[in-house]
């Protein structure tokens, strides 16, 4: 970690603040053997087209269509139920919850958690299968995760979930998520409470872990201004000359991740 | 913003005490035509009524504020204005020669690349007296480039190309003056380079990143405007227009040019099309 400004680093031919592999690729990249796995093992067929806009290289899925559904049992007819029917026939959905007009809270934002946990709760209550491979089998706690960028919502994350399941689950950050995977993942947006976003709100590599751990289905929970906010947004190119912009990269991967949910009518407002 | 424009920019300064109100309005308003400052101005801050209210009627901000009842407080360095003329007048004298070495040196251009084209008007030391004429030339000009097969029969640095963007509702006349086009080719087709000059010097990772940004997002205004104009002019195919730029900065203290090569301007691009889209 480095903890001084890098600033006068920026623009230099070996930058020292950035990964090694990075620096060493972009030096000796036309000297390199580049080898990519033509599909991934992990995700649903259809999750891949959702996934793929983070990577800068092509790749399919090795599931092929169909191949994988998350099958909810008879429920209510709430938000709840309704976003768990729709895994039946896509692998990923979104959950929305209203914002305050005063705004989103900041990190710690009660209930996103606790639609997040319910959300989690009704998997397991609804006695949900994942058919996969053509083998099916129950859904128990171990099979669900959930993450979210800041500990502190993890935390309220844990907390909100019902006793019986608490601990029994796994709750963590995209980082410590990475190299993972669940049957079922739910997860809190990192854009969820974030009106205004950063340069390192918009990064999309944590977006991108959290989108690509579940074998069957992935549930995303955020505040229902995200769209608005993305729209909003003027990307500004602030980067040092000759460096990628971060910033117009993100905004455009996560507009097209969003904008791909609600095309395909994958949003249901809780 | 003292320093920071090329004199592109500085065609529509607002600034100026001697000439009387009404007479300098209508001059600025007609400097106004170049709708890349207005159209920059408004993507800035689009939610704002008076931002829009300028960019869109082509008012300068400065009697915004007078119709509103407020004291205008912007203007330019006259030093800053000077410094800009003249570090363009030394990048493209002699036929854009520095301009044009620099552009080999970092590999924007090949060893072998020449010859100099110059749309610039009249007050810039160009041979056009108008920005109409200059369009026109400019339209001539790629229509030629578009039947042209050997990269000997074009100029690869253009300077003061001037377009028209097809006209929206909100903006119905869009005149791009744009600094700078290095033109490269890549299978036997030519491709436009954008660049974009600055007279702020370039200070590596220390370089202002909102007045980078600036530059940036007029580049991806060029680009978007670019390819709007040749598919207009039916020559689209046979043109293609960089999604990477590159700026012009100077060296610090001097007037010699500091080039940055390989610009992404993909989202910006991007920007500029979503925001004509929103007009």
């Amino acid at each position: 970690v480095i903890t001084i400004p890098t600033a006068r680093w920026e623009t230099a031919p070996r930058p020292p603040h950035l990964p090694a592999p990075e620096i060493i690729l972009e030096r000796f990249r036309s000297q390199a053997l580049e080898l990519e796995l033509p599909a991934s093992r992990r995700l649903p067929h259809d999750s891949v087209s959702l996934v793929r806009s983070f990577y800068d290289f092509d790749f399919g899925a090795f599931a092929g269509p169909g191949e994988r559904a998350i099958l909810a049992g008879q429920g209510a007819r709430d938000p709840f139920d309704r976003a768990l029917g729709l895994l039946r026939e896509v692998s990923v959905v979104a959950v929305t919850v209203p914002t305050p007009d005063a705004g989103p809270p900041l990190e710690r934002d009660e209930d996103v958690a606790d639609v997040a946990a319910r959300v989690a709760a009704r998997v397991l209550e609804r006695n949900t299968r994942f058919h996969q491979d053509g083998s099916v089998r129950t859904l128990e706690p171990r099979h669900i995760g959930l993450a979210a960028t800041h500990r502190v919502m993890n935390t309220e994350l844990n907390a909100r979930l019902p006793g019986n399941l608490r601990g029994r689950l796994r709750v963590d950050t995209p980082e410590r998520w990475q190299g993972l995977e669940c049957p079922v993942m739910i997860v809190v947006h990192p854009l969820s409470g974030v009106t205004r976003p950063s340069a390192f709100d918009l990064e999309t590599g944590r977006l991108c872990v959290m989108a690509s751990r579940h074998r069957g289905g992935l549930i995303v929970v955020t505040r229902d201004h995200l769209a608005d906010t993305l729209d909003d947004l003027i990307p500004s190119a602030e980067q040092a000359v000759g460096r990628p912009d971060v910033v117009g990269r993100g905004h455009a991967q996560h507009r097209l991740f969003w904008e791909r949910l609600q095309s395909g009518g994958r949003v249901v407002a809780a | 913003v003292a320093g920071t424009r090329s004199s592109r920019d500085i065609q529509h300064q607002t600034v100026g005490s001697s000439p009387p109100r009404s007479r300098q309005v209508a001059q600025v308003m007609n400097e106004r035509r170049d709708t890349r400052l207005r159209f920059e101005q408004w993507a800035r801050n689009p939610s704002c009524e008076a931002n829009r209210i300028s960019a869109v009627h082509g008012v300068p901000m400065a009697e915004v504020v007078r119709r509103e009842h407020g004291q205008p407080t912007m203007g330019q360095s006259p030093f800053a204005l000077a410094r800009g003329q003249m570090f363009e007048q030394v990048l493209l004298r002699n036929n854009g020669l520095r301009l044009r070495e620099s552009l080999i040196q970092t590999g924007v251009l090949p060893a072998s690349a020449t010859g100099f084209q110059d749309f610039r008007l009249r007050q810039n030391r160009g041979p056009f007296r108008t920005l109409d004429e200059a369009r026109e030339a400019t339209s001539v000009f790629f229509k030629n480039m578009a039947t042209a097969t050997d990269p000997g029969q074009v100029p690869v640095v253009v300077a003061g190309a001037v377009v028209c963007v097809p006209g929206r509702a909100m903006l119905p006349e869009a005149i791009l003056v744009i600094d700078v086009l290095a033109v490269t080719w890549v299978a036997r087709r030519p491709v436009l380079v954008v660049g974009e000059v600055k007279t702020y010097p370039d200070r590596g990772g220390y370089t202002d990143g909102a007045e980078l940004a600036t530059a940036r997002a007029q580049a991806g205004v060029y680009v978007h405007g670019l390819r709007q104009v040749l598919t207009e002019l039916g020559v689209a195919d046979r043109i293609a227009v960089a999604d990477r730029g590159f700026l012009v900065l100077s060296r610090p203290g001097s007037n010699r040019p500091s080039i940055r090569a390989n610009e992404d301007l993909r989202y910006q691009v991007e920007r500029a099309a979503r925001a004509r889209s929103l007009q």
